[in-house]
């Protein structure tokens, strides 16, 4: 059960313009699957997350959440979850019925129910880090891609999002999450994606991320 | 006189203040506050509209009809128009001071109507206003199809801005050029419709400038949820699904229309379009389109009224571009000081 695949990629390739970032890439995403994908910069990370939008399905949604999303003034939490819901809201950008109960209930899941009137530009980056993870899950996505999440966190709220990440995927959502910080990643993740520099393609995992992760990075 | 004016004085005054207690305390009150808001502005707006009327002391009704009553209509109408079309462009551009003007529209209406009093033709006075007001449009709607063309090219709102500002300056140099080796007589007629007016029009032309405000809002009222999520930038809104580009274009077409048509008949007005949005998002605490886009109508025309009933009331009847820049930039440093809109 644990182990029904969402998506296999086999074979893959990415590229910016003629330049090949990296080939031979794959891997299966599975329900519940914590996968930390890892990588120098300008590895591709982002460019295989952006790859792996292209290809998600109706009824397997795989949703992409941007490094930065400006904090624009004037909007309540959830009002910015709302606008996110683009394709779900009718003109207006009202959600339906249930719709907003599930709204209620990804800001429950994510801690944010008494932050949801407080205006986004008052919110820590953690706290809209999870915004946009709550509005991934009002969109019903199965597979939740983050760049770089902790990217602009300190160490106690970054440990509280990939904690966050992993108790999503406990409750059979699959997340990928690129990251520079291996170790706290470490810790959460089910598997590894590592994109070495030399455009190779290591995935592991259990017992296997940590030598998948030296082999990319600590050749010598 | 006085009277009237000292009280429009003092709601003037009160306009830019709004961020302070009492409206303030009534818009946290989310909802109910909103509505007080809206009567409030509504009253502001009628107010200021009657005095603008009465400007000038009392007259025969026919002065009022024919004279007064369009001249107000068209600062309404106007400040209206001009507040919606300087909103969208401000969400579309992330720009807190982007608005028609800048964007060189305004420069192109210039451009056509310094064309049309300088070409050397030479027309019957009756013609002539008509005439100005068509070659200031076609202009206007030539630079906007330029900034639409070019918005297909651009993939990044900051650089469709640099180059609407780059355009306004060619075309201005242009129309430098032609008033330089122009005669007296046309620099003279150039110049009036520059110097923007509210008293050029009739009702006809009031007709006009609420069809086009009509089909303003409707483009805009459809693109509301679309106008919040490109604030949050090309990447995230994409990322959501929303179609960027269709949003942009829908947006630009909407300022485009209203302002080539405020600007042919009222001449280059400048300020109304950045200022009234601010002054909605000020006052009504959101940054929501469903709200602030409705909500600078009233301030738009609020703010082109207060400016009307300055250069009216003033010893000599000053250019209502003028009064618009005065009234307008405390305004504008007044937001920039605060920090309000946005991108910080």
């Amino acid at each position: 059960m644990a182990d029904r695949i969402l998506y296999s990629i086999k074979d893959m390739t990415i590229s910016h313009g003629d330049r090949v970032l990296c080939s031979g890439i794959s891997f299966d995403i599975r329900k519940g699957d914590c996968i930390m994908l890892c990588g120098a910069n300008g590895s591709g990370k982002t460019t295989l997350m952006k790859a792996l939008t292209g290809i998600s399905r109706k009824g397997n949604e795989m949703i992409m959440i941007p490094a930065r999303i400006p904090k624009v003034e004037g909007f309540t939490l959830k009002e910015f979850v709302r606008i996110s819901c683009f394709n779900q809201s009718d003109m207006a950008g009202r959600l339906s019925e249930q719709q907003e109960r599930s709204l209620d209930s990804a800001l429950k899941t994510l801690h944010l129910n008494e932050l949801a009137d407080r205006d986004i530009s008052t919110l820590s980056d953690g706290e809209f880090q999870k915004a946009g993870i709550a509005s991934a899950l009002v969109r019903d996505a199965s597979v939740i891609l983050l760049d770089e999440p902790t990217a602009f966190l300190d160490a106690e709220n970054r440990i509280a999002i990939l904690r966050t990440l992993r108790a999503l995927c406990n409750n059979g959502t699959a997340v990928i999450f690129s990251t520079h910080d291996l170790h706290d990643g470490y810790d959460v993740c089910t598997k590894v994606l590592a994109l070495g520099a030399d455009r190779t393609f290591r995935s592991a995992e259990n017992e296997e991320r940590k030598a998948a992760i030296e082999s990319i990075f600590f050749r010598n | 006189m006085q009277v009237i004016l000292n009280f429009s004085k003092l709601l003037f005054n009160l306009i830019p203040l709004a961020n302070i207690p009492i409206l303030s305390n009534f818009a946290a009150m989310k909802g109910t506050g909103r509505t007080y808001l809206w009567i409030i502005g509504l009253i502001t707006m009628v107010l200021l509209a009657g005095a603008d009327m009465l400007c000038g002391g009392q007259a025969a009704a026919m002065v009022m009809l024919h004279l007064r009553a369009p001249r107000v209509l068209t600062a309404l109408l106007a400040g209206a128009s001009l507040a919606l079309a300087g909103g969208q462009m401000q969400s579309v551009l992330r720009n807190p001071l982007a608005d028609p003007h800048i964007m060189g529209v305004s420069a192109g209406a210039a451009l056509g109507a310094a064309l049309a009093t300088m070409s050397g033709f030479s027309l019957s006075p009756a013609l002539q206003g008509l005439t100005v007001a068509a070659a200031a449009f076609a202009g206007a709607i030539a630079a906007a199809g330029i900034i639409l063309a070019a918005s297909r090219r651009f993939k990044t709102a900051a650089t469709l801005l640099i180059f609407g500002v780059m355009l306004g300056f060619i075309v201005n140099a242009l129309v430098s050029a032609l008033q330089f080796s122009s005669d007296s007589e046309s620099l003279k007629m150039f110049y009036s419709w520059s110097a923007g007016s509210f008293s050029n029009t009739g009702w006809s032309e009031i007709c006009i400038m609420t069809a086009v405000l009509a089909i303003g809002i409707t483009l805009a009222w459809r693109n509301t949820k679309g106008l919040d999520i490109v604030l949050f930038g090309d990447e995230f809104a994409q990322m959501s699904g929303a179609p960027v580009s269709k949003i942009r274009h829908r947006a630009l077409l909407s300022c485009s229309l209203l302002a080539a048509t405020v600007t042919a008949f009222c001449g280059p007005l400048g300020f109304v379009g950045i200022v009234a949005p601010h002054m909605a998002r000020g006052i009504f605490r959101t940054s929501a389109h469903r709200t602030i886009l409705p909500a600078s109508l009233l301030t738009g025309a609020v703010t082109a009224v207060t400016a009307d009933l300055i250069s009216q009331a003033s010893p000599n009847v000053l250019p209502v571009a003028s009064t618009m820049a005065i009234v307008g930039v405390p305004i504008i440093i007044y937001i920039l000081i605060k920090g309000k809109g946005y991108g910080g």
